[in-house]
Protein backbone atom coordinates (compact mmCIF):
# COMPACT_ATOMS: atom_id res chain seq x y z
CA UNK A 1 0.00 0.00 0.00
CA UNK A 2 2.65 2.51 -0.97
CA UNK A 3 1.52 5.93 -2.00
CA UNK A 4 3.00 7.36 -5.19
CA UNK A 5 5.50 10.11 -4.89
CA UNK A 6 4.50 13.31 -6.60
CA UNK A 7 7.90 13.95 -8.04
CA UNK A 8 8.09 15.38 -11.54
CA UNK A 9 11.49 13.80 -12.19
CA UNK A 10 10.30 10.37 -11.10
CA UNK A 11 7.19 10.58 -13.26
CA UNK A 12 9.15 11.82 -16.26
CA UNK A 13 11.89 9.21 -16.02
CA UNK A 14 9.54 6.30 -15.41
CA UNK A 15 6.82 7.24 -17.87
CA UNK A 16 8.99 8.55 -20.68
CA UNK A 17 11.99 6.27 -20.49
CA UNK A 18 11.92 3.21 -18.30
CA UNK A 19 8.50 1.63 -18.83
CA UNK A 20 8.36 2.05 -22.65
CA UNK A 21 11.91 0.82 -23.12
CA UNK A 22 11.43 -2.15 -20.83
CA UNK A 23 8.25 -3.12 -22.70
CA UNK A 24 9.98 -2.73 -26.08
CA UNK A 25 12.89 -4.84 -24.86
CA UNK A 26 10.47 -7.52 -23.65
CA UNK A 27 8.72 -7.61 -27.04
CA UNK A 28 12.15 -7.86 -28.70
CA UNK A 29 13.07 -10.79 -26.49
CA UNK A 30 9.77 -12.44 -27.42
CA UNK A 31 9.91 -12.05 -31.20
CA UNK A 32 13.65 -12.59 -31.47
CA UNK A 33 13.65 -15.54 -29.14
CA UNK A 34 13.93 -18.02 -31.99
CA UNK A 35 17.30 -16.73 -33.11
CA UNK A 36 18.91 -15.50 -29.93
CA UNK A 37 18.59 -16.18 -26.22
CA UNK A 38 15.05 -15.48 -25.21
CA UNK A 39 11.56 -16.83 -25.32
CA UNK A 40 8.14 -16.56 -23.84
CA UNK A 41 9.02 -16.94 -20.18
CA UNK A 42 11.76 -14.33 -20.20
CA UNK A 43 9.71 -11.83 -22.20
CA UNK A 44 6.74 -12.29 -19.89
CA UNK A 45 8.92 -11.69 -16.85
CA UNK A 46 10.46 -8.54 -18.38
CA UNK A 47 7.14 -6.97 -19.35
CA UNK A 48 5.68 -7.90 -15.98
CA UNK A 49 8.65 -6.10 -14.41
CA UNK A 50 7.67 -2.99 -16.37
CA UNK A 51 4.12 -3.24 -15.06
CA UNK A 52 5.30 -3.71 -11.49
CA UNK A 53 7.61 -0.69 -11.83
CA UNK A 54 4.72 1.43 -13.06
CA UNK A 55 2.51 0.23 -10.22
CA UNK A 56 5.22 0.94 -7.66
CA UNK A 57 5.95 4.50 -8.72
CA UNK A 58 3.07 6.04 -10.62
CA UNK A 59 0.08 5.37 -8.45
CA UNK A 60 -3.45 4.46 -9.26
CA UNK A 61 -4.63 6.65 -12.08
CA UNK A 62 -1.59 6.17 -14.29
CA UNK A 63 -0.83 2.49 -13.76
CA UNK A 64 -3.59 0.47 -12.16
CA UNK A 65 -6.55 2.12 -13.84
CA UNK A 66 -5.00 1.78 -17.28
CA UNK A 67 -4.25 -1.91 -16.80
CA UNK A 68 -6.44 -3.19 -14.00
CA UNK A 69 -6.21 -6.58 -12.38
CA UNK A 70 -9.19 -8.09 -14.18
CA UNK A 71 -7.47 -7.34 -17.49
CA UNK A 72 -4.44 -9.25 -16.21
CA UNK A 73 -6.65 -12.22 -15.32
CA UNK A 74 -8.11 -12.16 -18.83
CA UNK A 75 -4.58 -11.91 -20.24
CA UNK A 76 -3.42 -15.02 -18.41
CA UNK A 77 -6.53 -16.91 -19.48
CA UNK A 78 -6.05 -15.79 -23.08
CA UNK A 79 -2.45 -17.03 -23.09
CA UNK A 80 -3.51 -20.40 -21.76
CA UNK A 81 -6.24 -20.56 -24.41
CA UNK A 82 -3.75 -19.76 -27.17
CA UNK A 83 -1.51 -22.61 -26.06
CA UNK A 84 -4.37 -25.06 -25.76
CA UNK A 85 -5.78 -24.06 -29.16
CA UNK A 86 -2.37 -24.55 -30.74
CA UNK A 87 -2.57 -28.06 -29.34
CA UNK A 88 -6.19 -28.81 -30.21
CA UNK A 89 -6.45 -27.31 -33.71
CA UNK A 90 -4.14 -29.91 -35.34
CA UNK A 91 -6.52 -32.61 -34.10
CA UNK A 92 -9.12 -31.36 -36.62
CA UNK A 93 -6.63 -31.71 -39.46
CA UNK A 94 -5.89 -35.32 -38.73
CA UNK A 95 -2.66 -34.86 -36.80
CA UNK A 96 -1.63 -35.52 -33.25
CA UNK A 97 -2.02 -33.22 -30.27
CA UNK A 98 0.48 -30.33 -30.46
CA UNK A 99 1.67 -31.34 -33.94
CA UNK A 100 2.54 -27.90 -35.27
CA UNK A 101 3.29 -29.04 -38.81
CA UNK A 102 -0.46 -29.33 -39.47
CA UNK A 103 -1.38 -25.87 -38.19
CA UNK A 104 -3.24 -23.81 -40.83
CA UNK A 105 -0.85 -20.88 -40.78
CA UNK A 106 0.70 -21.40 -44.20
CA UNK A 107 -0.95 -18.23 -45.52
CA UNK A 108 1.39 -16.22 -43.33
CA UNK A 109 4.32 -17.17 -45.54
CA UNK A 110 2.59 -15.45 -48.47
CA UNK A 111 2.37 -12.19 -46.52
CA UNK A 112 5.80 -12.30 -44.98
CA UNK A 113 8.79 -11.76 -47.16
CA UNK A 114 10.57 -14.92 -46.11
CA UNK A 115 9.52 -18.51 -45.69
CA UNK A 116 9.55 -20.40 -42.47
CA UNK A 117 8.40 -23.87 -41.70
CA UNK A 118 5.08 -24.40 -40.03
CA UNK A 119 6.78 -25.87 -37.01
CA UNK A 120 8.69 -22.63 -36.46
CA UNK A 121 5.42 -20.69 -36.76
CA UNK A 122 3.82 -23.05 -34.26
CA UNK A 123 6.68 -22.48 -31.87
CA UNK A 124 6.14 -18.73 -32.12
CA UNK A 125 2.41 -19.13 -31.45
CA UNK A 126 3.12 -21.25 -28.40
CA UNK A 127 5.73 -18.81 -27.13
CA UNK A 128 3.20 -15.99 -27.50
CA UNK A 129 0.71 -17.92 -25.42
CA UNK A 130 3.33 -18.58 -22.76
CA UNK A 131 4.25 -14.87 -22.82
CA UNK A 132 0.68 -13.80 -22.15
CA UNK A 133 0.19 -16.42 -19.43
CA UNK A 134 3.39 -15.52 -17.55
CA UNK A 135 2.73 -11.78 -17.88
CA UNK A 136 -0.79 -12.09 -16.53
CA UNK A 137 0.17 -14.44 -13.73
CA UNK A 138 3.04 -12.31 -12.46
CA UNK A 139 0.79 -9.25 -12.52
CA UNK A 140 -1.87 -11.14 -10.58
CA UNK A 141 0.73 -12.23 -8.01
CA UNK A 142 1.94 -8.66 -7.48
CA UNK A 143 -1.51 -7.11 -7.35
CA UNK A 144 -2.94 -9.56 -4.89
CA UNK A 145 0.11 -9.87 -2.66
CA UNK A 146 0.34 -6.11 -2.22
CA UNK A 147 -3.44 -5.79 -1.78
CA UNK A 148 -3.85 -3.33 -4.59
CA UNK A 149 -7.12 -5.01 -5.40
CA UNK A 150 -8.90 -3.66 -2.35
CA UNK A 151 -10.72 -0.76 -3.96
CA UNK A 152 -10.60 -2.12 -7.47
CA UNK B 1 43.94 -36.41 -7.20
CA UNK B 2 43.79 -32.64 -7.61
CA UNK B 3 42.08 -33.02 -10.99
CA UNK B 4 39.54 -35.34 -9.42
CA UNK B 5 38.70 -32.71 -6.86
CA UNK B 6 38.70 -29.83 -9.33
CA UNK B 7 36.34 -31.69 -11.65
CA UNK B 8 33.77 -32.17 -8.89
CA UNK B 9 34.21 -29.08 -6.76
CA UNK B 10 31.23 -27.17 -8.31
CA UNK B 11 28.99 -30.13 -7.51
CA UNK B 12 30.14 -30.08 -3.91
CA UNK B 13 29.48 -26.37 -3.66
CA UNK B 14 25.98 -26.93 -5.02
CA UNK B 15 25.49 -29.58 -2.35
CA UNK B 16 26.67 -27.08 0.26
CA UNK B 17 24.08 -24.60 -0.98
CA UNK B 18 21.43 -27.31 -0.76
CA UNK B 19 22.55 -27.91 2.82
CA UNK B 20 22.21 -24.19 3.56
CA UNK B 21 18.69 -24.21 2.18
CA UNK B 22 17.78 -27.32 4.16
CA UNK B 23 19.18 -25.74 7.30
CA UNK B 24 16.97 -22.74 6.79
CA UNK B 25 13.93 -24.91 6.19
CA UNK B 26 14.52 -27.11 9.23
CA UNK B 27 15.99 -24.81 11.83
CA UNK B 28 14.50 -21.35 11.40
CA UNK B 29 11.32 -20.54 13.26
CA UNK B 30 9.93 -17.83 11.02
CA UNK B 31 7.92 -19.09 8.08
CA UNK B 32 9.33 -16.38 5.81
CA UNK B 33 12.84 -17.60 6.53
CA UNK B 34 11.74 -21.14 5.76
CA UNK B 35 10.47 -19.90 2.40
CA UNK B 36 13.77 -18.17 1.70
CA UNK B 37 15.55 -21.43 2.56
CA UNK B 38 13.38 -23.22 0.04
CA UNK B 39 14.31 -20.64 -2.59
CA UNK B 40 18.02 -21.15 -1.85
CA UNK B 41 17.55 -24.90 -2.26
CA UNK B 42 15.81 -24.49 -5.61
CA UNK B 43 18.52 -22.13 -6.85
CA UNK B 44 21.16 -24.64 -5.79
CA UNK B 45 19.45 -27.38 -7.79
CA UNK B 46 19.29 -25.08 -10.84
CA UNK B 47 23.00 -24.31 -10.45
CA UNK B 48 23.75 -28.03 -10.19
CA UNK B 49 21.97 -28.82 -13.43
CA UNK B 50 23.49 -25.92 -15.33
CA UNK B 51 26.97 -26.82 -14.08
CA UNK B 52 26.38 -30.41 -15.13
CA UNK B 53 25.36 -29.32 -18.61
CA UNK B 54 28.72 -27.72 -19.32
CA UNK B 55 30.91 -29.17 -22.03
CA UNK B 56 34.47 -28.40 -22.84
CA UNK B 57 35.13 -26.78 -26.22
CA UNK B 58 31.47 -26.10 -26.94
CA UNK B 59 29.41 -22.95 -27.18
CA UNK B 60 25.87 -22.15 -26.23
CA UNK B 61 23.12 -24.11 -28.03
CA UNK B 62 22.24 -21.57 -30.70
CA UNK B 63 23.15 -22.61 -34.19
CA UNK B 64 25.70 -20.32 -35.79
CA UNK B 65 24.72 -21.18 -39.34
CA UNK B 66 21.11 -21.92 -40.05
CA UNK B 67 20.06 -24.24 -42.83
CA UNK B 68 23.52 -25.38 -43.79
CA UNK B 69 22.78 -28.84 -42.52
CA UNK B 70 26.29 -29.40 -41.26
CA UNK B 71 25.98 -28.60 -37.58
CA UNK B 72 28.51 -30.52 -35.55
CA UNK B 73 27.03 -31.72 -32.30
CA UNK B 74 30.41 -31.39 -30.60
CA UNK B 75 30.25 -27.62 -31.02
CA UNK B 76 27.16 -27.08 -28.90
CA UNK B 77 26.39 -27.86 -25.30
CA UNK B 78 23.49 -30.10 -24.41
CA UNK B 79 20.31 -28.01 -24.59
CA UNK B 80 18.28 -30.29 -22.37
CA UNK B 81 19.47 -29.06 -18.92
CA UNK B 82 18.84 -25.48 -20.00
CA UNK B 83 15.29 -26.34 -21.05
CA UNK B 84 14.57 -28.20 -17.85
CA UNK B 85 15.93 -25.40 -15.69
CA UNK B 86 14.04 -22.78 -17.68
CA UNK B 87 10.81 -24.50 -16.76
CA UNK B 88 12.06 -25.07 -13.20
CA UNK B 89 12.67 -21.34 -12.70
CA UNK B 90 9.13 -20.49 -13.70
CA UNK B 91 7.71 -23.20 -11.48
CA UNK B 92 9.83 -21.78 -8.65
CA UNK B 93 8.20 -18.39 -9.20
CA UNK B 94 4.77 -20.03 -9.06
CA UNK B 95 5.64 -21.93 -5.87
CA UNK B 96 6.99 -18.77 -4.24
CA UNK B 97 3.90 -16.82 -5.18
CA UNK B 98 1.51 -19.39 -3.76
CA UNK B 99 3.61 -19.71 -0.60
CA UNK B 100 3.63 -15.94 -0.11
CA UNK B 101 -0.14 -15.88 -0.57
CA UNK B 102 -0.47 -18.54 2.13
CA UNK B 103 1.82 -16.54 4.41
CA UNK B 104 -0.26 -13.39 3.91
CA UNK B 105 -3.39 -15.36 4.70
CA UNK B 106 -1.84 -16.97 7.78
CA UNK B 107 -0.72 -13.58 9.05
CA UNK B 108 -4.20 -12.22 8.46
CA UNK B 109 -5.80 -15.08 10.39
CA UNK B 110 -3.38 -15.57 13.27
CA UNK B 111 -1.44 -12.34 13.45
CA UNK B 112 1.91 -14.11 13.53
CA UNK B 113 4.33 -15.99 11.33
CA UNK B 114 6.30 -17.61 14.14
CA UNK B 115 6.18 -21.39 14.09
CA UNK B 116 5.90 -21.98 17.84
CA UNK B 117 3.18 -19.42 18.39
CA UNK B 118 1.26 -20.76 15.41
CA UNK B 119 1.43 -24.29 16.85
CA UNK B 120 0.21 -23.02 20.22
CA UNK B 121 -2.67 -21.13 18.63
CA UNK B 122 -3.70 -24.15 16.60
CA UNK B 123 -3.63 -26.45 19.65
CA UNK B 124 -5.97 -24.27 21.67
CA UNK C 1 17.98 -29.88 17.96
CA UNK C 2 20.49 -27.63 16.30
CA UNK C 3 23.24 -30.22 16.59
CA UNK C 4 20.92 -32.88 15.21
CA UNK C 5 20.24 -30.70 12.19
CA UNK C 6 23.91 -29.99 11.68
CA UNK C 7 24.78 -33.69 11.93
CA UNK C 8 22.09 -34.48 9.37
CA UNK C 9 23.35 -31.84 6.97
CA UNK C 10 27.01 -32.88 7.34
CA UNK C 11 26.07 -36.49 6.68
CA UNK C 12 24.11 -35.31 3.64
CA UNK C 13 27.17 -33.48 2.37
CA UNK C 14 29.40 -36.50 2.96
CA UNK C 15 26.93 -38.77 1.17
CA UNK C 16 26.78 -36.35 -1.74
CA UNK C 17 30.57 -36.23 -2.02
CA UNK C 18 30.70 -40.03 -1.94
CA UNK C 19 28.06 -40.28 -4.66
CA UNK C 20 29.64 -37.56 -6.78
CA UNK C 21 32.73 -39.70 -7.24
CA UNK C 22 30.65 -41.75 -9.68
CA UNK C 23 29.50 -38.70 -11.64
CA UNK C 24 31.30 -37.89 -14.88
CA UNK C 25 33.85 -35.12 -14.74
CA UNK C 26 32.58 -31.60 -15.11
CA UNK C 27 32.70 -30.38 -18.72
CA UNK C 28 33.66 -33.83 -19.92
CA UNK C 29 33.01 -34.10 -23.68
CA UNK C 30 32.66 -37.87 -23.33
CA UNK C 31 30.04 -37.85 -20.62
CA UNK C 32 27.01 -40.03 -21.46
CA UNK C 33 24.66 -37.06 -21.71
CA UNK C 34 26.97 -35.38 -24.18
CA UNK C 35 27.59 -38.49 -26.26
CA UNK C 36 24.13 -40.02 -26.57
CA UNK C 37 21.63 -37.22 -25.91
CA UNK C 38 23.10 -33.97 -27.17
CA UNK C 39 23.80 -35.00 -30.82
CA UNK C 40 20.23 -36.22 -31.13
CA UNK C 41 18.81 -32.85 -30.15
CA UNK C 42 21.28 -30.82 -32.19
CA UNK C 43 20.87 -32.79 -35.41
CA UNK C 44 17.12 -33.35 -35.18
CA UNK C 45 16.58 -29.75 -34.18
CA UNK C 46 18.55 -28.41 -37.10
CA UNK C 47 16.98 -30.76 -39.62
CA UNK C 48 13.34 -30.63 -38.61
CA UNK C 49 12.60 -27.32 -36.94
CA UNK C 50 14.81 -24.80 -38.69
CA UNK C 51 15.14 -22.22 -35.97
CA UNK C 52 18.60 -21.48 -34.59
CA UNK C 53 17.82 -21.41 -30.89
CA UNK C 54 17.90 -25.05 -29.89
CA UNK C 55 16.68 -24.31 -26.39
CA UNK C 56 13.46 -22.85 -27.75
CA UNK C 57 13.17 -25.68 -30.25
CA UNK C 58 13.50 -28.37 -27.61
CA UNK C 59 11.29 -26.50 -25.17
CA UNK C 60 8.38 -25.68 -27.45
CA UNK C 61 8.45 -28.54 -29.92
CA UNK C 62 10.11 -31.70 -28.64
CA UNK C 63 8.96 -31.17 -25.08
CA UNK C 64 5.81 -29.17 -25.71
CA UNK C 65 3.76 -31.41 -23.45
CA UNK C 66 6.13 -30.46 -20.66
CA UNK C 67 5.78 -26.77 -21.43
CA UNK C 68 2.00 -27.09 -21.62
CA UNK C 69 1.84 -28.64 -18.18
CA UNK C 70 4.25 -26.08 -16.85
CA UNK C 71 2.21 -23.17 -18.19
CA UNK C 72 -0.82 -24.79 -16.58
CA UNK C 73 1.12 -24.90 -13.32
CA UNK C 74 1.89 -21.19 -13.30
CA UNK C 75 -1.63 -20.29 -14.45
CA UNK C 76 -3.07 -22.44 -11.66
CA UNK C 77 -0.72 -20.74 -9.21
CA UNK C 78 -2.08 -17.36 -10.25
CA UNK C 79 -5.66 -18.54 -9.79
CA UNK C 80 -4.70 -20.07 -6.44
CA UNK C 81 -3.28 -16.77 -5.17
CA UNK C 82 -6.41 -15.04 -6.40
CA UNK C 83 -8.67 -17.43 -4.52
CA UNK C 84 -6.62 -17.54 -1.32
CA UNK C 85 -6.38 -13.77 -0.94
CA UNK C 86 -9.83 -12.89 -2.22
CA UNK C 87 -11.88 -10.72 0.11
CA UNK C 88 -15.35 -11.70 1.18
CA UNK C 89 -14.81 -15.42 1.60
CA UNK C 90 -16.46 -17.09 4.57
CA UNK C 91 -13.38 -17.49 6.75
CA UNK C 92 -12.82 -13.75 6.79
CA UNK C 93 -15.80 -13.30 9.06
CA UNK C 94 -14.11 -14.73 12.12
CA UNK C 95 -10.77 -13.12 11.43
CA UNK C 96 -9.76 -10.45 13.93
Amino acid sequence: MTEPHDSLILHFIVRAFMVPFIIVFGIYVLVHGEASPGGGFQAGAIVAAAFVLARLTLGREHAVNRFPTRVLIWTASLGMAVYLLAGVVPLFFGANFLDYSQLPVGWFNNIATHDETLRARGIFIVEFGVFLAVLGTLGILYDYLTERYLDD
Amino acid sequence: MIEEIAARFPYWMCAALIAVGLFGMIQKRSLVKKLIGMNILQSAIILFFVAGGLREGATLPILLEQGAGNADAADYVNPLPHVLMLTAIVVNVAITGVALAFLVRIHREFGSLDEESLIEQVRQ
Amino acid sequence: MRWLTLAFLISFQALFIYVSLDLPDRADPNAPANVHLSPEFVEQGEKEIEIPNLVTAVQADFRSYDTLGETLVIFTAGLCVLLVLMRGSRTDDRAP
